[in-house]
């Protein structure tokens, strides 16, 4: 079975490179971890309304390493409530549907889409 | 400011044809009249005013806060006033006489200034006492003053190595304000008055009374009825030293320090000058010496008031043309007045005839709530009921120390005045009736005789809400509903924007309960509520959160979601959550579904840096630590090449540590007997101490025994922001323990606790809360203090912030903590003992756990993986991270506390 949780890229399907990653219980609701995909380093989120979400774990801010370590939540928008992350180091909202800063045009976040299938969870990451 | 520099015979910053008003003085009349006029306007006009002090006027009101805070800012008003082209004001400029035949001030550098009008401004001085050894003491008048009893009582303490007897002669307002800011400096405060009891200007007998038994209660020894003679000196390595003061019956009193605080005398130099040459003049054409001329057989140039002041009419204007006089130098119907209000409405008065207007001035209003801390007084109108006829209400219970009086009609109808001393709420309301009919019995304002509650009534239009200022209740609607008063604004309908934009509460501050109401009733009325929601998922602040979710014994993230929340949170509720939790359960941060609560460093039990590795801090208490243990340290930062650094809290901070290493270290730090810091926590964070008496030869308790009694008291109490605590063995204060939220500070008779300091972006100094007191009184109030500040600080506010937003301030603070008025003690003290009992080390807890210790793998799919982007580059023989040194986070200076997010 595959279960397309999340495919919110613009970028054309076949261009993307499938990482098998973990599976999808390995993920605490709420509790985002770092992932290693071949040197590149991906945040994964599991929400407790059970949609999952990637991005990337380098801060568009500051350059560290830390997305991962976030406070996840909720914010709403113009176009509804979306899914969200805080940076740890300096604290600003990134949507996770399309890496947007809330509140701040200049900094956006590099965002994965995420696919169950079966039993593992997969990250697409642009070839 | 555009100090005039030019020293030509005469200065002349006005250009011709231009209408040339001078003030001489730069205090708050002067102020207000100069605001006055830009404010109605400048149009051909050029406003000088000659000021004698260096500084730009300032609000002598609040002086007092200089005493105990030196950088305080007291400037008045708007600085801008000062740049607007049509003012000048000229400081170090003290104007010695004036040239009425062409219209010039002198200055005493030789300087003449022309005028067309001129304002007198030049306020009083503060009395002196006619005894030996007057030189020795010191006034309170001006910032120079204050400041200098403040260094004084720090040098003073420093070199007697004791806490230090400040004498103040005077038990007025102003006295009682000198003697309660020396006592928040560390010093004994003791009072001296002549009079049978203190404040007789303002207080009745029956209030007086009341009134000392508070005063003592605070700890200021009052000797009453009985005059000084002599202030008495000593020689002490060859400086002469004040030692006592002697009395009229012959008692000395022990004094280290003595403030003259016995009244204010008008400074009507220049008025007396230009009589005493015009007398001269007379006696001259009378062929008599000057010292025979009968005051009677000459004509003065101003007439003056018996007891001095420069006599004014109902339009403020003096005998001499084109010159008025306005604050606390003018007599008005044979009286000058100590208080701003009235300054401020006679240059509002001058102001208004200088633009052609006919305002007068209708007479004094002395209502007078003063702001001495901890005792609540007020007294105003007709306190002594000297109309005929008046009735006096009365509630007295001297064992309490409480009075309240209120003065009616003789039909018990309409309000004169009052009196309130140890209880002052009714004054709020009560005041803005003055003069008018009451809305109920007058007995129903004596809320502390328990009678019935005084009705709440809408204030009308026309009553005066705040007297300093003259702002009536009718004038804030009208800027709360938008009148556009302030720059065509919108409605203002925040507390700040109405007290800038109206002024009322600007000054002495005592109608601020009262303004907050009616701002709070304006909008109810309009239909607007008053957001205090902490984000978009709730609609609580967090104190009332902590209440909901302790009311309903709520104990998981889920359920306080479910029952108040929406949403999936965010990282300002969910902290505060946590928080909330930890305060109510004491469970460990990373587990039932906490762990995701958790902010960056709670998150890690460890602080996150900038490259978003971690630094550790074991926690060391009181700063004290074994040979032995320093060792561990140092072999577990070499192990791990980590960077050293020791912190300004008495402890050693490791840095560079990597997530995935974090367990490691710990492990090798929690078998050598250490335990977390909880440096990364809303939390306590440490204690500092001096060495104190055991070792330091000044010391007069043990400082470090009771910092680490406290520190392993409270460590692990989660709270709204971080805190942190000093205890200090003596009154030299080497652990800078008034830096900190809780500060204790050694005295011969036990400790004198301090709250509400902190250091940081925005630093206050603690204020004393209470004083001598043995180990477990000090720890039952320090309970009580934090669980207090738990539950009803916002997020994010320290300790200092707090108070400051809590009705009543610390006055408040020590009701409820010393006082225990709110009847919450022992609750607050079980919610501590639970506390204690169940505080666990958040590490060792953790490493027993393989379940916890999975929150720190690098990565879900390869654990042992490290960080390759890490990179570190030796510096100073230690590693640091490479590359430029990237700006943190702004954190504008001055911004409120609450604003700052900071680890
Ligand atoms: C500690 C303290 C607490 C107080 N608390 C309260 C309170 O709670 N409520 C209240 O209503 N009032 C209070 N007052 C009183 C209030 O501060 C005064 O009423 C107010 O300052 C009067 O203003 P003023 O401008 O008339 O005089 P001042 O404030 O005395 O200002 C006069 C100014 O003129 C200058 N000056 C004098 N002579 C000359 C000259 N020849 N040439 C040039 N400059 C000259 C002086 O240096 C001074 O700057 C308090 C006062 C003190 C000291
Ligand atoms: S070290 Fe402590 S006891 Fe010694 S002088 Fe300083 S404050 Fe007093």
């Amino acid at each position: 079975m595959t279960i397309l949780v999340a495919e919110r890229s613009e970028t054309d399907a076949s261009e993307l490179r499938w990482h098998d990653v973990c599976r999808p219980e390995d993920l605490e609701p709420g509790w985002g971890e770092a992932a290693w995909l071949d040197g590149l380093q991906v945040a994964l989120y599991r929400f407790p309304d059970g949609s999952f979400y990637a991005a990337e774990q380098r801060c568009p801010a500051t350059g560290a390493h830390v997305m991962a370590r976030g406070i996840m939540g909720s914010r709403t928008t113009a176009e509804g409530a979306v899914h969200t992350v805080a940076s740890p180091l300096h604290k600003q909202v990134f949507r996770l549907d399309d890496g947007r800063c809330l509140g701040d045009d200049s900094l956006s976040l590099r965002v994965f889409p995420v696919q169950v299938r079966g039993e593992r969870l997969w990250v697409g990451v642009p070839r | 400011m555009s100090a005039a520099t030019d020293s030509t015979a005469t200065s002349s910053p006005a250009p011709a044809g231009v209408r040339r008003i001078v003030v001489v003085g730069g205090g708050p009349a002067a102020h207000r009249f100069t605001e006055a006029m830009a404010a109605r306007g400048l149009e051909g006009m050029h406003v000088t005013v000659l000021t004698e002090e260096t500084h730009v006027p300032y609000d002598r009101v609040a002086l007092s806060k200089a005493l105990t805070q030196m950088d305080v800012d007291l400037t008045l008003g708007d600085p801008a006033l000062w740049q607007d082209p049509a003012v000048e004001l000229v400081t170090g400029a003290r104007a010695v006489d004036l040239d009425l035949s062409v219209r010039e001030v002198l200055t005493a550098d030789g300087r003449r200034f022309g005028y067309d009008e001129l304002v007198l401004a030049t306020g009083s001085n503060a009395a002196t006492l006619p005894i030996p050894g007057n030189e020795h003491t010191h006034v309170y008048r001006y910032l120079e003053d204050v400041w200098g009893i403040n260094s004084e009582v720090a040098r003073l303490t420093e070199k007697l190595g004791r806490t230090i007897n400040a004498v103040t002669i005077g038990g007025g307002l102003l006295g009682l304000e000198a003697a309660a800011g020396v006592q928040a400096l560390g010093a004994r405060p003791v009072v001296i008055d002549g009079g049978k009891w203190l404040m007789g200007t303002q207080l009745d007998e029956g209030a007086g009374q009341a009134m000392g038994r508070l005063i003592a209660g605070k700890g200021l020894e009052v000797h009453g009825g009985v005059f000084p003679s002599a202030v008495l000196t000593g020689q002490v390595e060859g400086e002469t030293v004040v030692t006592g003061v002697e009395m009229a019956d012959g008692r000395v009193i022990p004094a280290d320090l003595v403030i003259v605080s016995i009244g204010v005398r008008p400074r009507d130099e220049l008025a007396r000058t230009l009589n005493g040459r015009a007398k001269a003049a007379a006696a001259e054409a009378a062929g008599v010496p000057v010292e025979e001329l009968d005051d009677a057989d000459y004509t003065p140039v101003f007439r003056m008031g018996v007891r001095g002041g420069i006599v004014i009419d109902e339009s403020c204007a003096t005998d001499v043309e084109h010159v008025w006089a306005v604050g606390e130098v003018a007599n008005f119907a044979g009286m000058c007045v100590g208080l701003v209000a009235p300054a401020n409405t006679m240059a509002e008065i001058v102001a208004d005839r200088l633009h052609g207007g006919d305002a007068t001035f209708a007479g004094f209003d002395t209502a007078t709530k003063l702001k001495l801390s901890g005792v609540d007084v007020a007294s105003f109108g007709d306190a002594f009921a000297k109309t005929e006829g008046a009735l006096e209400v009365v509630y007295a219970d001297p064992a309490r120390g409480v009075y309240q009086k209120v003065v009616v009609t003789d039909d018990a109808k309409t309000l004169l005045g009052g009196i309130f001393v140890g209880d002052a709420a009714p004054y709020t309301s009560l005041r803005p009736l003055l003069g008018r009919e009451l809305p109920a019995e007058p007995g129903a304002y004596l809320s502390a005789a328990g009678g019935g509650e005084a009705p709440e009534t809408e204030l009308p239009d026309d009553a005066v809400l705040c007297s300093c200022n003259n702002v009536t209740a009718g004038r804030i609607r009208d800027a709360v509903g938008g009148c556009g008063t302030c720059d065509g604004q919108n409605p203002v309908q925040e507390l700040a924007g109405l007290k800038t934009c109206t002024r009322a509460g600007t000054q002495c501050g005592s109608c601020v309960p009262m303004l907050k109401k009616l701002l709070e009733q304006e909008l109810t009325k309009s239909g607007i509520e008053v957001s205090k929601a902490m984000c978009e998922h709730f609609d609580f602040s967090r104190a009332e959160l902590f209440e909901a979710v302790r009311l309903a014994g709520l104990a998981s993230y889920e359920a306080v979601m479910e029952r108040f929340g929406r949403g999936l949170g965010c990282d300002i509720c969910k902290p505060a959550i946590a928080s909330i939790l930890a305060s109510q359960h004491s469970a460990y941060p990373l587990d039932a579904g906490l762990g995701t609560l958790q902010d960056t460093n709670d998150r890690a039990l460890a602080n996150m840096q900038k490259d978003g590795t971690y630094s550790v801090v074991p926690r060391i208490p009181g700063g004290e630590i074994t040979p032995e243990k320093l060792g561990v340290i140092a072999r577990v930062a070499q192990k791990y090449g980590l960077y050293t650094k020791i912190t300004g809290a008495l402890r050693i901070d490791m840095f560079g540590a990597r997530l995935e290493q974090l367990p490691d270290i710990w492990k090798e730090l929690v078998e050598a007997g250490f335990e977390s810091g909880q440096a990364y926590g809303k939390a306590l964070r440490n204690v500092k101490s001096c060495v104190g008496s055991t070792w330091c030869r000044y010391g007069v308790q043990d400082s470090v025994a009771m910092a680490i009694q406290m520190e392993l008291r409270y460590r692990g109490l989660r709270a709204p922001h971080k805190f942190k605590m000093g205890v200090s063995g003596c009154a030299r204060e080497c652990a800078e323990a008034r830096g900190k939220d809780v500060g204790v500070i050694a005295t011969a008779d036990g400790w004198n606790l301090y709250v509400g300091g902190n250091g940081g972006a925005n630093p206050a100094h603690a204020k004393l809360l209470a004083q001598d007191l043995d180990d477990t009184t000090l720890i039952k109030y320090v309970d009580r203090y934090l669980m207090y500040y738990i539950r009803t600080a916002d997020r994010l506010q320290r300790t200092a912030h707090w108070m400051d937003d809590l009705d009543g301030g610390i006055d408040h603070v020590r009701s409820v903590v010393v006082e225990d008025s709110l009847g919450l003690g022992e609750e607050l003290e079980a919610a501590m003992a639970r506390h204690v009992e169940n505080y666990q080390d958040e590490w060792a807890a953790t490493l027993n756990d393989p379940e916890r210790l999975r929150r720190f793998r690098s990565f879900v799919n390869a654990p042992d993986q490290k960080d390759e982007s890490l990179a570190y580059i030796e510096e100073r023989g230690m590693r640091r991270p490479a590359g430029p040194v990237p700006l943190g986070a702004a954190i504008p200076v001055g911004a409120p506390a609450t604003a700052l997010v900071e680890e």
